[in-house]
């Protein structure tokens, strides 16, 4: 891998893993934040940031970006400094995360709301919970969830000067964050509807997201056969994984042994 | 003893012992069910393979129904383009392909060494070699009986229905790249770019673009025929190029210089590379042995042709190209040639915006970093070693988008034209190559997750020549992309971008 490429992955790992600390550390504080407790209805909106103010709300859907998603942004990321000229490595790199995190400010926001109103109208969180989790399971038996992700996995290509360069490559974050969210939105749905357990199931759905990101697209379609080849796919890696790793300590024997 | 794989030219233009048991392996094979693991259509169907099409062809009878769920997931359109699982999962595909023949080639009391031929449409030293062989273009045997060797859906590219190769069409100048792979995102290389998991768009590397892309457009081609509309040719899509018998020979002489890429200079060597060797790393490639049980396999054990597994050798390895000491050369240090992303390419020059390809083709001007053009081209003419240090350039169409399966265009650049009146307009200009759109449609299903084909072609010689130049411009390139031949009545392609990299050490 390139140094270039290391520094992006380093900086990416260290913005999750400092979302996570404070997602566990302030918990307490932001997780009824994220998930919009003390909510009686869509009446309430105004109440709700009035309580907790509003830059308090973005900061909590901030931290929570940060910790699940930001994983989500490496190829991507890799891509455009690879794709656009070595001074514009940076900016273009900030106006994609800038377009993809206000994408997802305001797309976790309705999230909340949608969490909200839910619970709201269930008697409590079990309930809540086994409603999102059929959410889920509708949702991602449709084809368009594929699509979704399948979208994830697409770069454009970029404009070359000026700021001209930077707005694509902010639009393209916006883009990127809409097919993100379409991908990811029942589950951290679900995540949110976990009462007590919120931290442990937004870990679990971040590493189930960080998981498929990796994975080649799959042809979209319905029922969940795509799931069932997802999990085949995560065996095969699992089974497999000793010959990635063990490569990298004998860099030159493998391919000597072999030929 | 290995197999020895022969030029299909080697014995002439009549039928020989290799064809005749091909030809008849082949019509056992076509007369087995399709969802039998060892039939014809079963192997093409691993290619690619699309119901309706090959309903509409008649290549599936109305009563018939394709193998069952399972068994098309595992086996069925994995054909491995646009990244550098392009020769290791051709090669096992080939492989697998050549074994059940030559088991049928046995049962029918043929050689026990039977071995697939190749077609070297670039030979120079046979006067046919750009032609189909005879054995393929006769309706029948030598015996009277229909010949499972031919196929009414090889239109060619010629009104005559002829296959014309042109230079450009079977042009070697992929042997010369020097690396296999530049990486994830920016120039492809010999073998193409980087990547993870099993795919089918994104970097093809040069081999794969020329000769291997136009020859299936220019066998393949496309045809007006009754009730069906225009229709190409089998070789001229994913989905039905396995169908034809030629295929197999096509991708035999691609697999051939695979071999002769490595074996032309010491210097260059197939990725050392866990994502390579171990990969895909989502799945394992599958094919069928001879008896119907799976073969699962990795790149890395495609790297040796004579390991027990393959079992076969080719007959010519020998370097068609003239020996020069390429500009490029001595650019990688021999340590690190398999290292893939060993040396930096980065992004000096790109026209920002997307074109379309209308029937006159496009025009598009580059903007390219100008300092470093002018320092590099008048490095390279201070002598080899200087040159190599200067790097070497590269051209990419990015994201080629479109549904045009069936076209073949030339690109060219002028570093001149620009800047006002030439005192010698054709020394400024120059053909840097041809592509063909073959697997475009696949390769621009968004919903699919694939963002295009992007072809790289070298113009360090181009950079060189401007050191040389008095007057040049090097501030702007204007590249053109010049249809040769496109099926009609289909939406032009796009190309996202067009690019200018640099490798740098
Ligand atoms: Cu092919």
């Amino acid at each position: 891998m390139r140094k270039r490429h290391l520094r992006i992955v380093g900086a990416v790992a260290a913005t999750s893993a400092a979302g996570w600390v404070v997602l566990l550390l302030g918990g307490p504080i932001l997780l009824p934040v994220i998930c919009g407790e003390g909510w009686t209805g869509v009446a309430s909106v105004e109440a709700f940031v009035a309580v907790n103010g509003l830059p308090a709300v973005l900061a909590a859907h901030g931290v929570m970006v940060a910790a699940m998603m930001t994983p989500l942004l490496v190829p991507s990321l890799l891509s455009i400094s690879d794709r656009v000229f070595a001074r514009k490595r940076l900016p273009a790199m900030l106006a994609f995360s800038l377009g993809y995190a206000a994408f997802w400010l305001v797309f976790g926001s309705l999230l909340t709301v949608a969490h909200a109103v839910l619970s709201a109208a269930l008697p409590n969180w079990q309930a809540t919970a086994v409603a999102t989790a059929g959410l889920c399971l509708v949702w991602h038996a449709l084809p368009w969830r594929q699509r979704f992700l399948n979208r994830c996995h697409v770069e454009r290509p970029l404009a070359g000067h000026g700021i001209v360069a930077d707005a694509t490559a902010l639009t393209h974050g916006c883009r990127t964050a809409a097919s993100c969210a379409g991908a990811c939105a029942a589950p951290m749905l679900f995540a949110m509807a976990c009462g007590p357990f919120v931290l442990p199931a937004m870990l679990a759905v971040a590493a189930f997201l960080w998981i498929e990101r990796i994975l080649p697209p799959e042809r979209p379609g319905w029922g969940l056969g795509n799931h069932l080849r997802t999990a085949r796919r995560i065996g095969y890696m699992a089974r497999s994984w000793p010959r990635f790793t063990r490569h990298v300590w004998q860099r030159h024997g493998a391919a000597r042994a072999h030929a | 003893m290995s197999r020895v794989r022969r030029s299909v030219w080697s014995e002439g233009p009549g039928w020989n012992e290799t064809l005749i048991w091909y030809a008849k392996a082949v019509g056992v094979m076509t007369q087995r069910p399709v969802t039998e693991r060892t039939s014809w259509r079963f192997l093409a169907g691993m290619h690619g393979y699309h119901e309706g099409h090959w309903r509409a062809l008649g290549v599936l009878k109305p009563e018939e129904t394709l193998p069952g769920g399972t068994e098309l997931d595992m086996f069925w359109s994995k054909c491995q383009h646009g990244s550098w699982y392009f020769l290791p999962w051709h090669r096992g595909y080939l492989s697998a392909f050549e074994q059940i023949v030559l088991s049928a080639v046995v049962e029918a009391g043929g050689p026990q060494d039977w071995a697939l031929p190749y077609w070297n449409y670039s030979s120079t030293a046979e006067p046919n070699a750009r032609k189909v062989h005879p054995a393929f273009t006769a309706p029948n045997m030598p015996d009277g009986t229909p010949n499972p060797l031919y196929t009414r859906f090889r239109f060619g590219n010629s009104e005559a229905g002829e296959v014309i190769l042109s230079d450009l069409d079977v042009d070697l100048g992929a042997l010369s790249d020097s690396v296999y792979s530049r990486g994830w995102n920016t120039a492809g290389g010999f073998g193409g770019g980087g990547s993870a998991t099993s795919h089918n768009a994104g970097q093809a590397g040069s081999l794969e673009r020329t000769p291997h892309g136009n020859v299936h457009t220019a066998v393949g081609g496309a045809a007006e025929l009754p009730g069906l509309g225009e229709v190409p040719g089998f070789m001229s899509l994913f989905e039905t190029a396995g169908l034809d018998p030629l295929f197999w020979l096509h991708h035999a002489n691609i697999d051939r210089l695979w071999e002769v890429w490595l074996k032309r200079d010491q210097k260059h060597r197939n990725p050392d590379d866990a994502r390579w060797l171990g990969g895909p790393m989502d799945r394992p490639f599958v094919m069928p042995r001879p008896d119907g049980s799976e073969w699962h396999f990795a790149s890395a054990e495609m790297v040796a042709t004579d390991a027990p597994l393959l079992n076969y050798v080719y007959d010519d390895v020998s370097d068609p190209l003239v020996v020069t000491a390429g500009l490029t050369e001595g650019l990688v240090p021999p340590a690190h040639q398999g290292e893939v992303e060993a040396v930096d390419t980065q992004l000096i020059g790109t026209n920002g915006t997307e074109i379309r390809l209308g029937a006159g083709g496009a025009t598009t001007e580059v903007a390219v970093d100008e300092q470093v053009l002018r320092r590099a081209s008048e490095q390279m003419t201070e002598g080899p070693e200087a040159a190599a240090a200067a790097g070497a350039f590269f051209l990419t169409l990015e994201s080629i988008r479109g549904l045009n399966n069936v076209a073949i265009y030339q690109v060219e650049v002028d570093y001149g034209a620009a800047g006002g009146e030439l005192p010698s307009g054709e020394a400024r200009a120059m053909i840097l190559g041809s592509f063909s759109t073959f697997g475009l449609g696949e390769a621009s299903a968004l919903a699919e997750g694939n963002d295009g084909m992007t072809l790289t072609f070298d113009i360090t010689k181009l950079v060189q020549r401007m050191g040389f130049d008095t007057e040049p411009n090097l501030d702007r390139l204007r590249v053109s992309i010049v249809p040769r031949s496109a099926a009609r009545g289909i939406e032009p392609p796009t190309i996202g971008r067009v690019n200018i990299y640099q490798d740098t050490p």
